[in-house]
C-alpha cells in the first residue's frame, strides 16, 4: 500500500500522520455546528506582523498532487484546501470537513462514498470552487510519470473501468468513477474495494480542487492556485517565499485555518547546526521564527535540561514514528533465530543511543499506545518490554541451543543518519552478546529505503534492518498491511514489507481483515494480526516509538504540534508586537 | 651540491679544526645532531607514546574490565538527553577519560584503539605512498626522456587533483564496487580502499623529490666511473644512486605521517572512512561534535590527542631534516 515513507525517507523530511488522534468512527449523523467556520480565536492571538519560517530545504513539491511529505503538508493548508482535513484546537486534532461540508456518506459499507460541498467557496482570483474543479484535482494526480511524488491513494483505491491516464496522456478521457450532483454540491466516489476510513485518505492533496484552465502541469509546483487564507506573492526555487493575504477566502467557510500574521516568509538553505543554533539562542530574525524542517537535536540536552526557562517556546510531543528492527525472513530462515534477535536486542541502549526518554518511550508494538482500539500490549521475549527493556542474553542464547546449525553470522543494514549509527552499534552489541557475529553494512541516505527493500538476487541481502515507519492516517489499516502483508511483495521488491513476511497462513487473515468495513472492528482485527505476526513468526523488533522537539522563536505565539501530520504546524501561529 | 656533496664539506671542515682526527659517516653526522636537539627528544617522546600505546592497547581492557565498544548505560541520565552522569563526562576512576554520551562507552579506550586504527591506516599508506614515490622517481629521473614526461605528467595530473573531494568521491564508489562483487559493506573493505585512496594522493609528493634528486645525480662523476666500468642499470640505479637518497627520502617520510594522519582522521570525518563500532579518532570528533557544548571533555580529547600527535611528528620530522641537511637554518 503506501509507499509513502520511501519517499519521506529519501528526502529526510519528516513524519506525517496523526498522533495523539484517535480514530473515531466517522460520524454519519447531523452536521456538527464546529464544522463551519470560522476557526475559534486562539487566546492572545495578535493580528499583523511577518512570521518567519527558516528552512534547511525547499519544499520537495507544494503542488497538491505531488505533495508527501509531512511538514509541507502541514504547511501548505496556508493556500491548499482540501476534500477533508485535520484541525487541531488546543492540542486535539480532530478530522473535519473542509472543501467538503461534511465527512461523506456511505450506503454500501464504504464502496461508494457522497460528500456534500461548501457553497461559495472562491480561489483567489475570486472565480467558484467547482465540484468539477475537485474531480479534476482528482485526476491530473492520475498523471503521475508527470507529476510525481505524491500519494497513490487516490489510484489505488477508485475504481477506473475506463482505464484513464491522467488528462495530459488522456485528454479526452474521463474518471467515471468520480460523479457530480446536478446541482453541483455533492460529490461521489466509487471505490474499487470497501475503504472504510476513506475520508482520511480524502486529507491528502490529490483530493484538492485545482481549476482545469490554470493548471500548468509541471509548473503549478511553482504557483498553485489559492483556496485558503493566503496566496503566494514569490517563490524563488531553493532560495524563498513570500506568502500575502487572499482577501477571496472567507473565514466563515473555514473550521480550521486561521490568518493572523500580514505577511509568511519562508526562507530556505540553512545548515542543521546553524539553524538550531539560531532558533535555540534566539536570536535577530529567529526571535519571530521556526523551522519546519530542524528539530533540536544537538542543543537537545540543554534544552531538555532547563526546560523551564524554554517553556514557552519548547515543543517535545509524540511523532507518529515507529523505529523498529526488520529480520528479513528470506535469509534468516530459522524462527528460532529470529526470536533469539528479539530477545538479544536491548532496548535501553538503543533508546539511551537514540537520546534517552526524550527520543521516545519503548514500544512492544509498531502501533502507538494511542490507537487505542488497535493497540496490544504483548509481551515479546516473554517480557514487559516497558518494565524491563534489557536484552534478554540468556534466553537468546538458550534459543539458539535449539539450532545449533542455524545462520548465526547476521549483516546489519542501517542509515547514516543522525543517531542511526549509535542506535546500530548498541544493536550490534546485544547481537554479539547473544552469540550472534554481526557485520555492519553502512547505507547512505539517499535511496536507503529502496536499497533495503530490494530482494534482487544480484545484491547482498542485509539479515537485520534498521528501520521506521510513519502513518498516513492514524489507524492500523494505515501501518499493519503495508509493513506485515505478505501479498504486497513483488518478487525483487518487498515494498515496505521490509521483513518479507510471506506466511501463507496470514494471507488468508488479511484477506478477511480486508472485508472488515467497520472502522473500530478493523482496528481490532489489524491489532490482533499484528500481535501474531511479532510474537509468532518474530520478524519485526519493535523497538520504540519516537517523539519530536522543536524550537521557535520568543516573539511567536500559537504555534502547535499538529496531531494530524505529526509535526509542529504554524497554521494557528501569530506574531508578538 | 648534493646531501652526500655537503656531508663531504663538514666532514672536511671538522677535519680541519678538531683534532685527532677521525672519521665520521654522514649518518653519525646526522644522529649526533638529533641528539643534541631537544625538540627532537620531546617530539619523539609524544611520538613513541602513542606508538607503544597502540601497540600495548589490548591490556586495557583487561585492567578495566571493559571493551572500547562495550556500552554502559548505566553511566547514562536518560532524562537528561543520555549524557554521563558526573562531571567532565563521566570521569571515574573505572572510565578514566569519561564516558560516550548516549552510548556510554569508555572514551579512554576508545581512544587508545583509535590511536591503533588511525595510527597504523596512516602508517601503512606511508610505507605504500613511499615504495611507490621511490619507484616511480627513480624510474622518471634516471630513464628521462619519453618515460620521464609520462610519469611526470601523471604526478602532475594526480598532484592537481583536490585529493579529500576526489577521495570522498571516489571512496563509495570503490565500495560499492568491492560490495557488488560480493563483500559486505564492512571495515573489512572499508580500511583497504582508505589506504588504497590515501597513498595514491601521497605518492607524487615523494616521487617528485626523488625524481629531482636523481636528476642531478646521474649526471655526476660517480655515476660516469661505474657506467664507464661496465656497471648495468639495476646496479647504477639501486647500489650508486639509492644510497644517496636515503635523506630526502627519511625526511619526506616523517612529514608524509601527519599528513596522512590528519588525511584519515578527515575521511573518516566527512563519512568516508571506518564505520561502527570501529573506534578511530576522527570518527570520535565527528561523533563529539554535536556534544561540544554540553560535554566539551569528549570533543576536547580526541581533538587534542590529534594535534598533539600530528605537532610531534611534525617537529620530529623538521629536527630529522635540520640533522640531514646543516644548511637549513634553525
Amino acid at each position: 500500500m503506501s509507499l509513502r515513507n520511501k519517499f519521506l525517507a529519501s528526502v529526510g523530511a519528516l513524519a506525517l500522520g496523526a498522533t495523539a488522534m484517535s480514530m473515531a468512527p466517522i460520524a454519519q449523523a447531523a452536521t456538527p455546528a464546529s464544522w463551519s467556520g470560522p476557526a475559534p480565536a486562539v487566546k492572545g492571538a495578535v493580528t499583523g506582523g511577518t512570521l518567519t519560517i527558516l528552512n534547511q530545504g525547499d519544499f520537495e513539491h507544494i503542488d497538491p498532487a505531488r505533495n508527501y511529505v509531512g511538514g509541507t503538508l502541514d504547511f501548505y493548508r496556508f493556500f491548499i484546501r482540501t476534500l477533508t482535513q485535520y484541525r487541531t484546537i488546543n492540542g486535539k486534532t480532530e478530522l473535519v470537513p473542509d472543501v467538503a461540508a461534511d465527512l461523506g456518506t456511505t450506503k454500501d459499507n464504504g464502496k461508494t462514498w457522497t460528500f456534500k460541498l461548501r457553497a461559495n467557496l472562491k480561489y483567489e482570483d475570486g472565480s467558484k470552487i467547482t465540484c468539477q474543479d475537485l474531480k479534476y484535482g482528482t485526476m491530473r494526480s492520475y498523471n503521475d510519470d508527470i507529476l510525481d511524488g505524491g500519494t497513490t491513494y487516490a489510484k489505488d483505491f477508485l475504481q477506473n473501468e475506463t482505464g484513464f491516464k491522467g488528462p495530459y496522456t488522456d485528454p479526452t478521457g474521463d474518471l467515471t468513477s468520480i460523479t457530480c450532483s446536478p446541482k453541483g454540491d455533492a460529490i461521489t466516489y466509487k471505490l474499487a474495494y470497501a475503504v472504510p476510513y476513506f475520508a482520511y485518505v480524502t486529507t491528502f492533496g490529490s483530493f484538492s480542487p485545482v481549476p482545469k484552465a490554470k493548471d500548468t502541469k509541471q509548473n503549478y509546483d511553482l504557483r498553485p492556485v489559492s483556496s485558503g487564507p493566503y496566496k503566494i506573492e514569490s517563490y524563488n526555487r531553493g532560495k524563498n517565499m513570500t506568502l500575502i493575504r487572499n482577501k477571496n477566502w472567507d473565514p466563515k467557510s473555514d473550521p480550521l485555518r486561521w490568518n493572523y500574521p500580514d505577511k509568511i516568509v519562508v526562507k530556505f538553505g540553512y545548515e542543521q547546526n546553524a539553524l538550531e543554533n539560531m532558533l535555540f539562542s534566539d536570536s535577530g530574525e529567529a526571535k519571530r521564527a521556526m523551522s519546519l524542517d530542524t528539530q533540536m537535536v544537538t542543543n537537545l540536552a540543554e534544552a531538555m535540561t532547563y526546560s523551564p526557562i524554554f517553556k514557552d517556546r519548547l515543543y517535545a510531543f509524540d511523532s507518529p514514528y515507529a523505529r523498529y528492527l526488520a529480520i528479513n525472513m528470506d535469509t534468516v530462515k530459522d524462527v528460532n533465530v529470529r526470536k533469539a534477535i528479539q530477545c538479544a536486542v536491548n532496548l535501553e541502549t538503543v533508546l539511551l543511543a537514540a537520546g534517552g526518554t526524550y527520543a521516545g518511550a519503548y514500544s512492544n508494538s509498531l502501533i502507538p499506545t494511542s490507537l487505542k482500539n488497535a493497540y496490544r500490549n504483548f509481551n515479546v521475549c516473554g517480557r514487559d518490554v516497558h518494565k524491563s527493556p534489557e536484552g534478554q542474553t540468556d534466553a537468546a542464547k538458550a534459543l539458539l541451543a535449539k539450532s545449533p546449525n542455524a545462520k548465526k553470522d547476521l549483516i546489519l543494514a542501517y542509515r547514516d543518519k543522525g543517531t542511526e549509527p549509535a542506535r546500530a552499534a548498541a544493536v550490534q552489541q546485544a547481537l554479539l552478546a547473544a552469540g550472534f557475529k554481526v557485520t555492519m553494512m553502512k547505507l547512505d541516505r539517499a535511496g536507503y529505503y529502496t536499497r533495503i527493500g530490494q530482494r534482487d538476487v544480484g545484491v547482498v541481502q542485509p539479515d537485520v534492518i534498521q528501520t521506521s515507519w510513519g502513518f498516513d492516517w492514524a489507524a492500523a489499516s494505515g501501518i499493519v498491511p503495508a509493513l506485515l502483508d505478505g501479498r504486497t511483495m513483488s518478487p525483487t521488491d518487498s515494498h515496505s514489507n521490509y521483513s518479507r513476511q510471506n506466511e501463507p497462513s496470514m494471507q488468508s487473515l488479511f484477506e478477511k481483515a480486508d472485508m472488515i468495513t467497520d472502522a473500530l472492528k478493523s482496528d481490532k482485527a489489524l491489532g490482533d494480526l499484528e500481535q501474531k505476526i511479532i510474537v509468532d513468526f518474530a520478524g519485526i523488533v519493535p523497538m520504540y516509538i519516537e517523539a519530536s522537539t522543536f524550537m521557535t522563536g520568543s516573539k511567536l505565539g500559537g504555534v502547535q504540534a499538529d496531531g494530524g501530520y505529526g509535526t509542529l504546524s504554524p497554521l494557528a501561529a501569530f506574531v508578538r508586537k | 651540491m648534493s646531501i652526500y656533496e655537503k656531508a663531504s664539506v663538514i666532514r672536511a671542515l671538522k677535519l680541519i679544526e678538531a683534532a685527532p682526527i677521525t672519521g665520521r659517516s654522514p649518518a653519525a653526522i646526522a644522529w649526533s645532531h638529533l641528539k643534541s636537539d631537544r625538540t627532537a627528544w620531546v617530539s619523539s617522546f609524544f611520538v613513541f607514546i602513542f606508538l607503544f600505546i597502540g601497540v600495548i592497547a589490548p591490556i586495557f581492557p583487561r585492567i578495566l574490565h571493559t571493551t572500547p565498544d562495550a556500552f554502559h548505560p548505566e553511566t547514562l541520565d536518560a532524562d537528561r538527553g543520555a549524557m554521563p552522569i558526573g562531571s567532565f563526562g563521566g570521569i571515574s576512576t573505572q572510565h578514566w577519560f569519561g564516558v560516550e554520551p548516549r552510548t556510554g562507552r569508555d572514551i579512554f579506550l576508545r581512544f587508545v584503539f583509535g590511536a591503533r586504527t588511525s595510527l597504523s591506516i596512516a602508517l601503512i599508506a606511508t610505507v605504500i605512498a613511499t615504495v611507490i614515490g621511490v619507484s616511480i622517481g627513480l624510474m622518471s629521473g634516471f630513464f628521462g626522456g619519453k618515460v620521464d614526461q609520462v610519469l611526470s605528467r601523471l604526478m602532475e595530473i594526480i598532484l592537481a587533483f583536490p585529493s579529500i573531494l576526489f577521495a570522498l568521491a571516489i571512496t563509495p564508489v570503490l565500495e560499492s564496487v568491492l560490495t557488488r562483487a560480493g563483500l559486505p559493506d564492512g571495515n573489512g573493505v572499508r580500511i583497504p580502499v582508505m589506504i588504497f585512496v590515501i597513498s595514491t594522493f601521497g605518492w607524487p609528493y615523494i616521487a617528485r623529490i626523488v625524481r629531482g634528486q636523481v636528476i642531478s645525480l646521474r649526471e655526476r662523476e660517480f655515476i660516469e666511473a661505474a657506467r664507464a666500468l661496465g656497471a648495468s642499470r639495476w646496479h647504477l640505479v639501486f647500489r650508486e644512486i639509492l644510497p644517496n637518497l636515503w635523506a630526502p627520502i627519511l625526511v619526506t617520510v616523517a612529514l608524509n605521517i601527519p599528513t596522512f594522519i590528519t588525511t584519515e582522521a578527515a575521511l573518516t570525518f566527512l563519512g568516508a572512512g571506518v564505520i561502527e563500532p570501529t573506534s578511530d579518532w576522527g570518527a570520535m570528533l565527528l561523533a563529539s561534535v554535536p556534544f561540544y557544548r554540553v560535554d566539551p571533555m569528549y570533543t576536547f580529547i580526541p581533538g587534542f590527542a590529534l594535534f598533539i600527535l600530528v605537532l610531534a611528528f611534525n617537529l620530529l620530522g623538521d629536527s630529522v631534516r635540520d640533522a640531514l641537511d646543516p644548511k637549513s637554518s634553525r
